[in-house]
């Protein structure tokens, strides 16, 4: 008796040993359990809509599915377990996974009574977004949509009028586009943002205004999520967000850190550091359609009178990436040597071109006259650091070759009103990051259209670019914009930063965010190490 | 009183009213607009794109139209949405409330208990080391910055001790506790100095009047005196910094809002004007305007509780 009990249970034992064996061999879940938490500056309501800022779509890429998701710049499924693209790029044919569910246990869907994530949902959230013109629905996108159809309940056929080489950019196209359920947004209407329901890997369970999110793993999708819970906690303070990060009261911080940090956490063992992948340039516009910016000589001078390279590395520290141009090293469009060609630091070069444009100092007072009269230049930024930093700066370097630089400081939204009356001066800005930036940015009605740049070359190439599939192609159109650019508004270049995040170390299989937030995808499943921690 | 009361209430009204208008007016004066502002790095809008979400918005409409919108739609209780959030305003507000009430109370809690004792008793003994301590504490209650002193508090309590949370508002009463204790402390070391200060000063005018030298010459106790005849009258000042600095608490204390990631609705407000959501700024200043309203007439009302000799007409 005692040597059958003995059998029973060592082949209970290897039966359970066989059973665990998978999960331990593809190592899919190494600890279960846990909660995330994440820090971040900014959070606001999380209607796929409307929701302006970065940080809250972290939550809503982890709440909602989207028909696909970015990782490491290149699509990969998610809704749509494949997709197929016609020939001329205009057609595209979303396959939808089957077995999708909704979230459940919630006022829309009570437990056990969920129901299948289909085609239908997939167009409904498509024109939902294209009928609200309140939307941040990209222009790009809306003016080549022509339709979007359900074509049986697990495959979606999106017409496009032409091709959209930029439909996958992590700042344009569908990468926002997450998947509602109608009965959610019917019943919750203008309050959906504060109720979000989804069918992706977290469900919602709490929004507090300013202070958390809290999301919970979703039982039912198509991965496990190995963590329990997600928290987004809204730390609007940089400094204090560091030490929470340091003290294991956030887990992430997920908006941009601080250069001077960058440096700390570099050094730090417990800690890892994750370049977003996507370099920001800091510049200068101005008045291009106005004396004397309008003179190419006169913004020459502007940009070879500053070392814009040491300047940036001293505001930025490890985060400063060295080059000019639309785009950073790393992203389509950028063209090497840019920086040296265009924007090298020569003051002399700078003075030359000054006197050449009979911009001088006659009175001898140490300041340049234009037409007898004092050339002051008012230079508008934000309050926010470092942009008085560089601001002070310019003035400096203005002296130095007799330009004197008047500074103005003021909040960004003053700022942006002088820019939008197109107020003669010399902007600060910063900004821009990726493909879809570059067109946002330069391109047709870009945003500094209002100070006089125009031109018909560099608008056709980046209309071309963004409808061209050809990625070859497309890459030499878009480094013809940048050079033209250069070549042409010398906008006065610093180079560009790297944005970090910083993670604490027993938080694995986490590849950072790049706008949106992939926790739960075939390749990654975050977890936490609690022995770590 | 009630009559008193009643008519109090009713001029709060025009007062309101004219508050409202003001912010509404001043707040469309600064330059700027709302949906640039929402603009972030992953989400850049091009010039015409701008201009169709502001005129879905009705921001291209004329300013008396939209302030027309703004108080009919106040007058049935919707107080609009914001522009930024997309969320109802009265949400964002009522939600932010209650956090704000439950700092500014503790604060006020927490300096009171110390400051009273400190005050009084650095009157009673004045030109003491008792007293030149308690003053340098109160001149370091008011000159340190908050800032500051939150994060020192964090990295001393939250990151070196570990004893206390340095962000988030936790799930059970005790954990919300632990939470509220880094700034409320913080908070109440500004008010401590000032209440300090004022408790002293205030004591001491009252030690000095011939009620309290007579009271000793008749023979009566130094307790019984200071405590029973000169602290009731030395209370008025003190309640009237008190709910002076508590109205103030209740427009939001920014600073430690930001810093410990609390909830506010002055961190609201100051967010909403840098993002010009412009309704949540004119009805956050509505909220504020009332509430100091009713707060100073709760503190005139308290005062005839204090000295009975203080009636209203």
């Amino acid at each position: 008796m005692k040597f059958k009990t003995v059998v029973i249970f060592a082949a209970l034992a290897f039966v359970l040993a066989l059973s665990l064996a998978p999960a331990a061999a593809d190592g899919h879940c190494p600890q279960e359990g846990g909660t995330f938490t994440i820090g971040v500056d900014t959070f606001l309501p999380m209607d796929p809509n409307t929701a302006a800022h970065d940080w809250t779509f972290y939550a809503i890429t982890n709440i909602n599915s989207m028909l696909f998701r970015i990782e490491s710049g290149q699509p990969v499924g998610d809704l749509a377990e494949s997709w197929d693209i016609s020939e001329d790029g205009t057609i595209y044919t979303w396959h939808i996974r089957p077995g999708m569910m909704w979230h459940d246990g919630n006022e829309i869907f009570p437990e056990g009574e969920s129901r299948e994530v289909t085609a239908h949902d997939v167009v409904y959230s498509i024109y939902r977004q294209y009928n609200d013109e309140s939307s941040i629905m990209a222009a790009d996108l809306r003016n080549l949509f022509v339709s979007a159809e359900a074509t049986d309940d697990h495959t979606v056929v999106l017409t496009l009028s032409g091709p959209d080489a930029i439909i996958y950019d992590k700042a344009r196209g569908l990468t926002f586009t997450a998947i509602v359920a109608q009965e959610a947004i019917e019943h919750y209407g203008d309050d959906y943002g504060l109720n979000p329901l989804g069918s992706g890997p977290f469900e919602f369970v709490s929004y507090s205004p300013d202070e958390e999110v809290v999301l919970r793993a979703n039982e039912d999708y198509y991965i496990d999520p190995c963590l329990d819970e997600v928290i987004f906690r809204v730390m609007p303070d940089v400094p204090a967000a560091m030490i929470a990060l340091e003290a294991g009261d956030i887990d992430w911080w997920g908006s941009v850190t601080p250069g001077d940090d960058v440096g700390r956490f570099l050094d730090n063992e417990d800690m890892t550091v994750i370049n977003f992948g996507c370099p920001v340039a800091t510049r200068l516009y101005m008045s291009v359609d106005k004396a004397p910016f309008d003179d190419v000589r006169f913004r020459k001078a502007l940009s070879h009178m500053k070392d814009g390279e040491a300047i940036n590395a001293a505001l930025r520290g490890p985060t400063h990436v060295k080059g000019a141009g639309t785009a950073g090293p790393g992203v389509a469009g950028y063209v090497e040597g840019l920086y040296d060609e265009y924007h090298s630091y020569d003051p002399e070069l700078a003075m030359s071109l000054l006197d050449e444009l009979g911009i001088v100092d006659s009175d001898g007072d140490g300041w340049r006259e234009m037409d007898g009269e004092l050339l002051e230049i008012p230079m508008f930024a934000w309050n926010s650091d470092p942009a008085p930093d560089y601001v002070a700066a310019i003035v400096d370097a203005g002296a130095q070759v007799g330009l004197m630089i008047r500074p103005e400081i003021a909040d960004p939204g003053t700022n942006n009103a002088r820019r939008n009356d197109g107020e003669w001066g010399i902007y600060l800005g910063q900004g821009w990051c990726g493909e879809g930036g570059t067109n946002a940015l330069w391109g047709r009605n870009g945003w500094i259209s209002t100070l006089g740049y125009v031109d018909e070359e560099i608008f056709n190439l980046l209309d071309l670019s963004a409808q061209n599939l050809n990625e070859e192609e497309r890459e030499g159109q878009l480094q013809a914009a940048t050079t033209r650019i250069a070549a042409l508004y010398f906008e006065p270049a610093f180079g560009f930063f790297n944005i970090f995040t910083v993670k604490n170390n027993y938080v694995k299989d986490f590849f950072g965010g790049e706008w949106t937030l992939n926790l739960v995808t075939d390749d990654h499943n975050v977890w936490i190490n609690e022995d770590e921690r | 009183m009630k009559k008193y009361i009643i008519r109090r209430l009713i001029l709060m009204i025009p007062l309101v009213f004219g508050v409202t208008t003001l912010t509404f007016a001043l707040i469309h004066l600064i330059p700027g607009d709302p949906v640039e502002l929402m603009m972030s790095n992953a989400r850049q809008l091009t010039q015409e794109e701008i201009e169709r979400i502001r005129d879905k918005l009705g921001l291209n409409d004329p300013l008396p139209l939209q302030y027309v919108r703004y108080l009919t739609n106040l007058l049935q209780g919707d107080m609009g949405i914001s522009v930024r959030s997309r969320s109802p305003v009265s949400y964002e507000i009522a939600q932010r409330l209650p956090d704000t009430i439950i700092l500014a109370v503790s604060s006020i809690m927490l300096a009171l208990v110390f400051a009273l004792p400190i005050g009084i008793l650095s009157a009673l003994k004045r030109g003491t080391w008792v007293d030149t301590a308690a003053m340098t504490f109160a001149l370091f209650g008011v000159s340190i910055p908050a800032f500051w002193f939150g994060i020192m508090l964090m990295l001393i309590f939250g990151l070196y001790l570990d004893w206390l949370p340095t962000v988030g508002q936790g799930k059970t009463p005790i954990e919300f506790t632990r939470s509220l204790i880094l700034p409320s402390v913080t908070l109440s070391l500004i008010l401590l100095g000032l209440v300090t200060r004022v408790a002293r000063s205030s004591m001491l005018e009252v030690l000095s009047l011939d009620y309290v030298r007579t009271a000793h010459a008749k023979g009566m106790g130094a307790r019984r005196v200071n405590f029973r005849h000169a602290l009731p009258n030395a209370l008025i000042p003190i309640l009237t910094i008190v709910s002076g600095q508590f109205a103030t608490l209740l427009g939001g204390t920014v600073v430690i809002e930001k810093v410990f990631g609390w909830p506010g609705i002055g961190r609201l407000a100051v967010d909403a004007i840098f993002a010009r959501d412009y309704l949540i700024v004119t009805n956050t200043v509505l909220v504020f305007a009332t509430m100091v309203i009713l707060v100073n007439l709760a503190t005139d009302i308290l005062y005839t509780y204090i000295d009975p000799r203080i009636r209203f007409q």
